[in-house]
């Protein structure tokens, strides 16, 4: 499936770095497959 | 299936702070519910108790004995914070109320007060800017001993309601409407919609509060004859009131840290924008077991729970497409013989 996550914080601008690395940590706890595909780095 | 709550997930639900009490600091959530209560109040010249209830409840009491049965798909751990067989986090405030009828047994005379129960409310939500998982109610039960309370005192009700939260004189193109609905505690139920104009002038119907006259079989649970006793029960979302009333787009602004936010959220005027940091979307590709996972409700609380200290970082999560096995081709990468939903 596809899924849009959508990041914004209230009180700050995120960093990209930032916003991967959130990414990584919401796909590693929804992904059942078993090619992991990470982009944090 | 039921799953429990970790004692971290459990403390950390229980530490957050109730926006409706002002024991832990002032906030215009507490005018607004103190705006409803008085108006209702002076429409019935009766007075009021709040109760403030831990939300640990007894599971009998946040469904069986309010009319929910045994099978209610709303009970499933997919839905409902379960922390033993027989103890939650109240999924409404309305768990308060077979404790509170109990209470009213030794009551023998004339009875007629208006019961307040605010708080959080414990659900497992999908992601956008108008829902969180601990999500803030009230329950307002007009409970009367010997006399009767019927379908006009609740249209009076909501009426009074709608005008506290949305006084005609600041929002005067406000109309309201109630449809049918069905609860288990309720007989005559009715659902409450506001029409409101958003911050982007767009015209919407939206839900406001879920209402009606006390059901028979719950307050015969708690030994209250219902020939003798009678009772209106309205149950309104606090957050969502808030930001009808403020013009607030996005929930977690009620919440927020920022002090010219913050400022804005200890009074009733319309909220003022500061402006907003963009927004940076990530679209990810996942393999789930069951296509009964691709639930926005069941992906947001898990998302939420991975991030803990940072979900308020995340304004939405969205399904873009879901796509079971047999459609994709073999090649697709990522993809799990025997796994119904992918990619």
């Amino acid at each position: 499936m596809l899924l849009r996550l959508v990041l914004q914080p209230l009180d700050r601008t995120l960093t990209d770095r930032e916003a991967n690395a959130l990414r990584d940590r919401v796909y590693l706890a929804l992904h059942r497959g078993e090619v992991v595909e990470l982009i944090a780095g | 299936m039921k799953t429990y709550l970790s004692l971290s997930q459990l403390n950390s639900a229980l530490s957050l702070r109730d926006l409706s009490d002002p024991g832990a600091g002032p906030h215009a959530m507490q005018q607004l519910l103190a705006d409803v209560v008085v108006a209702l109040e002076r429409l019935w010249g009766v007075p009021s108790r709040t109760h403030r209830l831990n939300p640990l409840v007894a599971t009998a009491d946040n469904y069986d004995r309010l009319g929910y049965s045994p099978d209610d798909v709303t009970r499933d751990s997919r839905y409902s914070r379960h922390v033993s067989p027989t103890v939650m986090l109240r999924s409404h405030t309305s768990a308060g109320i077979p404790a509170l009828l109990d209470s009213l047994r030794g009551e023998l005379g004339h009875y007629d007060e208006l019961h307040v129960l605010p708080g959080l409310v414990y659900r497992r939500d999908a992601i956008d800017r108008t829902h969180v998982g601990a999500p803030h109610q009230v329950d307002l039960w007009r409970l009367k001993a010997r006399g009767l309370l019927g379908p006009s005192d609740l249209q009076a009700m909501m009426a009074a309601v709608v005008e506290a939260v949305l006084p005609a004189a600041e929002n005067p193109d406000v109309q309201w409407r109630s449809t049918p609905a069905l609860h288990g505690y309720t007989a005559a139920g009715r659902q409450l919609d506001v029409l409101v104009t958003q911050p982007d002038g767009r015209r919407e119907w939206l839900e406001l509060a879920e209402c009606g006259l006390a059901a028979a079989p719950v307050l015969r649970c708690s030994g209250l004859d219902p020939r003798r006793w009678a009772g209106l029960a309205l149950g309104m979302g606090l957050d969502r009131a808030l930001m009808l009333r403020k013009g607030i787009t996005d929930i977690r602004l009620l919440r927020s840290g920022q002090p010219d936010v913050q400022a804005q959220m200890l009074n009733l005027a319309p909220y003022r924008p500061v402006s907003a940091m963009p927004d940076i979307r990530r679209d990810l590709s996942l393999v789930l077991d069951s296509g009964d996972d691709a639930d926005v409700e069941l992906l947001g609380d898990s998302a939420r729970t991975a991030l803990g200290a940072d979900a308020d970082v995340l304004a939405a999560l969205e399904v873009l497409a879901v796509t079971t096995t047999p459609e994709l081709p073999p090649a697709a990468s990522g993809c799990v013989p025997g796994r119904s939903t992918c990619c």
